[in-house]
């Protein structure tokens, strides 16, 4: 089988989270995705031990360099950055997450790039665009997320209570998202016109889309999103969120007013009038969520969980990340990827979502160190000698 | 004449989208960042029971929420009323699929088959179709006939257990915007392009049958934890630490009883001390390196705390900006589109249209080079669209769309524009 993106080429200047997100899944569905890092090479890696704690870094390495090649250039060198215009030249995407205006300094935007290869399509991900007066701070997910607006309505909803940002870097990682559909339509364009074109993401920006039907509620609506409502749905829903069960576990519940029978009786809540329609549950919530609370302490989360899901209400337990890919129906989509590291050691990831029903679908290849494909990639891909390639890494332009 | 149809211009133009989706953001979040990409979205919806009257909103009102809510996940699509339990209202969507590119639908499985609108049923018509499914738990394994809901997606996908106050006694806590259902629709948006392209570059390659879950979604966004979380490392909510130990960190009251937050890793702490008024800090051996921080958490904190405490979020955000390092007010939805870059970059966004001219939504955060910004298209009211979609499309003549609509199989109000949809929030 051909895997779908077979074919295309992307050069990856993209460091931490943001931007090896998404061209992780891109590498994994046949894209020739190959990191440039500055040198050096990094030595190979040690053999793992068994049962050794993975480390942080292990942890981004294995989760986002993934389906990747690796090479080391210095494209602040002249050789690195000849380098790396023969390889403009035979690639489709360029895509970095400097800071605004390094690519520029660097003489390597899209103006620039277009003039050795019109059909790149070069995309760019930074916090806050490359214009205008914050286009030179630095973004860091929780800032992110606190300026995007969400953590205003993240949290207990007690008042007084702390706003939280979502666990999960969702700053960089739907920035990261936007970027590859942003650079795949770029390439479907292309198709029509030959020519490529500058995609560009701001993390701002995608936090800022991410509030949606919020954005105009409060720009017309007049509705103040001021507080978390960790006990009300999105449409009003009743009883909703994080009950504590007999285990100490929780139990998230979500009744939407269709459930609302079938709730009662797994519930077997006595027939209350004061419950009887979600206008009325909303109005009596407190007494409603306090009966409930007291319920709930009567069984443990698993228990409630089973007894929901075999009526098809909505309900799931908070799972910590480890209980989340050993739920069954995580283990039936495959979700948890194993490899086997050299030394006898096991590393786990996420596998990708992105699922062609019926169709067999690549295997994820391990990371590689730093400048692991530097010769083969500078050999095969370009058809530089073994003397001209010994002369860039003697000139530290590449590794 | 597909193109003509398409809510504006962009890298997708030529393409017909066919949107069967409830309400919620996995369905209709992912097909409008398909129109904002310029290809034509049109929503199937069914056709009222009996003609609802043309929305006329209070102008001394506040737009209904249920309208805003419409518009903040409909802009730049089409709306076609077609009953496909009916066998002409069938027809004339399958005649549609012939020149579909994609059809995208957010129902559980069961509801798909037995609407027949599930990949298998829609590709034997047409074997070039794109058909994406989003659902709460796919198309496979024991819970794919369950219904999800946002909540419970974020539950069971573990991000719940990483986010809240950290306090033991405090519930966990889910991201306040429905990321579960959003999560779901990037990835749809995502697959779809790559099918797009398989079917393009690769001669003879069929359409594709997209499966994606909500709950898969989840777990791939814990990316770099999971290899150290099925590794041993515990991960909880921890609201005064960053990712890779950054101190101080998270959200701080300011003298306006604001909430600010930092986000201090190694090489910041320096500029830190000084924009706190404590260059002395650098120097102290409680803090002096990340390790020292950490040792001394709650000294860190309390300092810090006293010291965010002598000044307004406002006059804060000033600061940290002019020394290039990460805080940042917690602001409100609307203020989050106060920020100078907002205008800039255009993302808060109008409409030339009489319910649309009183909403704004948030813009495209995909800015591509050969598109510069153009507005938008208003979210279409129900049944707006029909009339064109079956004559342009479908080449359909008078008397054969009256006889659709006589018959309620398809649908167009006469008069006015209908926003008011039965199922909408």
């Amino acid at each position: 089988m051909t895997p779908p993106l077979a074919g295309l080429r992307l050069l990856d200047l993209s460091t931490v989270v943001a931007g090896p997100f998404a061209t992780q899944s891109l590498g994994h569905l046949g894209m020739d995705v190959i990191r440039i890092s500055a040198p050096p090479a990094e030595a190979p890696w040690p053999a793992r031990a068994q049962g050794a704690p993975v480390t942080e870094a292990e942890g981004f390495t294995w989760a986002l360099a993934r389906d990747k090649r690796s090479i080391c250039l210095d494209l602040k060198s002249a050789g690195g950055r000849d380098v790396f215009l023969d390889l403009v030249r035979c690639s489709d995407i360029v895509y970095d997450n400097f800071r605004p205006g390094v690519m520029r300094r660097l003489g390597l935007d899209h103006a620039r790039l277009a003039e050795v290869n019109p059909r790149i399509v070069s995309c760019s991900i930074s916090g806050f665009g490359g214009e205008g007066p914050w286009a030179e701070v630095g973004a860091y997910d929780v800032a992110v997320q606190a300026l995007g607006g969400s953590m205003s309505i993240t949290g207990t909803g007690e008042p007084d209570g702390l706003p939280c940002r979502w666990g999960v870097p969702v700053g960089d990682i739907a920035g990261s998202l936007y970027a590859a559909i942003g650079l795949l339509a770029a390439l479907e364009e292309r198709e029509m016109t030959g020519r490529g074109q500058a995609v560009e993401v701001a993390l701002l920006d995608a936090q800022l889309a991410l509030n949606t039907y919020r954005v105009p509620q409060a720009f017309g609506g007049d509705i103040a999103f001021e507080t978390p409502s960790p006990r009300r749905g999105g449409a009003g829903a009743v009883p909703y969120g994080p009950f504590r069960c007999g285990d100490g576990a929780w139990l998230v519940i979500a009744v939407a007013s269709n459930f609302w029978p079938a709730f009662v009786e797994v519930m077997a809540l006595p027939e209350d009038p004061r419950f009887a329609t979600l206008a009325l549950r909303q109005a009596n919530q407190g007494a409603l969520d306090a009966l409930l609370e007291v319920r709930f302490l009567e069984r443990d989360a698993a228990d409630w969980e089973a007894a929901f899901v075999a009526r098809g209400v909505p309900a799931g337990r908070v799972h910590d990340i480890p209980g989340a890919f050993a739920q069954p129906q995580a283990e039936a989509r495959g979700m948890l990827l194993r490899f086997a590291a050299e030394g006898g050691g096991e590393v786990c990831a996420a596998g990708n979502p992105i699922r062609f029903a019926g169709e067999a679908m690549p295997e994820s290849r391990p990371p590689v160190p730093q400048g692991a494909d530097t010769t083969a990639v500078l050999r095969d891909l370009l058809g530089y000698d073994a003397a001209r390639i010994a002369a860039l890494r003697d000139a530290g332009a590449a590794a | 004449m597909i193109a003509a149809l398409a809510g504006r211009g962009g890298p997708l133009a030529g393409h017909l989208v066919l949107e069967l989706c409830g309400d919620e953001p996995s369905g209709t979040f992912g097909t409008q960042i398909l129109a904002d990409l310029g290809a034509t979205v049109l929503k199937i919806e069914r056709p009222p029971a009996t003609d609802p009257a043309p929305t006329v909103l209070d102008p001394a009102a506040p737009v209904p929420r249920d309208i805003a809510y419409f518009f903040g996940l409909n802009r730049n699509k089409r709306s076609l009323c077609l009953d496909l339990k009916q066998a002409e209202g069938r027809a004339a969507f399958d005649r549609l699929l012939a020149v579909a590119s994609v059809v995208y639908d957010n129902y559980t499985p069961a509801t798909a088959r037995r609407l027949r609108i599930d990949a298998g049923s829609l590709r034997a018509i047409n074997p070039a179709l794109i058909c994406c499914s989003v659902s709460g738990f796919g198309q496979t394994g024991p819970w794919s006939t369950l219904p999800a809901y946002d909540a419970t997606v974020q539950a069971l996908g573990g991000g719940m257990s990483i986010t809240g106050t950290g306090r033991a006694e405090d519930p966990p806590v889910r991201w306040g915007n429905p990321i579960g259902g959003i999560g779901g629709a990037l990835y749809a948006v995502l697959g779809i392009l790559i099918a797009l392209r398989r079917r393009r570059a690769q001669d003879g390659a069929p359409g594709a049958a997209l499966d994606v879950a909500l709950l898969d979604a989840q777990l791939a966004m814990h990316a770099y934890r999971v290899p150290q979380a099925l590794g041993g490392a515990r991960f909880a909510a921890s609201p005064h630490r960053g990712g890779n130990g950054a101190m101080p960190y998270g959200p701080f009251r300011t003298a306006d009883d604001r909430w600010f937050v930092l986000g201090i890793t190694g090489q910041f702490w320096s500029r830190c001390c000084d924009v706190l008024g404590h260059p002395e800090w650098r120097e102290d051996a409680r803090f002096r390196t990340q390790a020292n921080r950490q040792a001394n958490e709650a000294a860190l904190n309390a300092a810090v705390t006293a010291a965010m405490r002598r000044a307004d979020a406002d006059a804060w955000q000033a600061r940290f900006v002019a020394a290039g390092i990460p805080g940042a007010k917690v602001a409100t939805i609307e203020e989050a589109f106060a920020h100078p870059h907002v205008p800039l970059r255009d993302m808060l966004v109008g409409f030339d249209d009489a319910v649309g001219g009183r909403l704004k939504v948030a813009g495209d955060p995909i800015k591509l080079g050969a598109h510069p910004h153009a507005g938008f298209r208003p979210a279409p009211g129900l049944g707006a669209d029909t009339v064109a979609v079956l004559r342009d499309l479908l080449g359909m003549d008078d008397a054969a769309r009256d006889a659709l609509r006589a018959a309620r199989a398809a649908w167009w109000p006469v008069k006015g524009v209908v926003y008011r949809r039965p199922s909408v929030v």
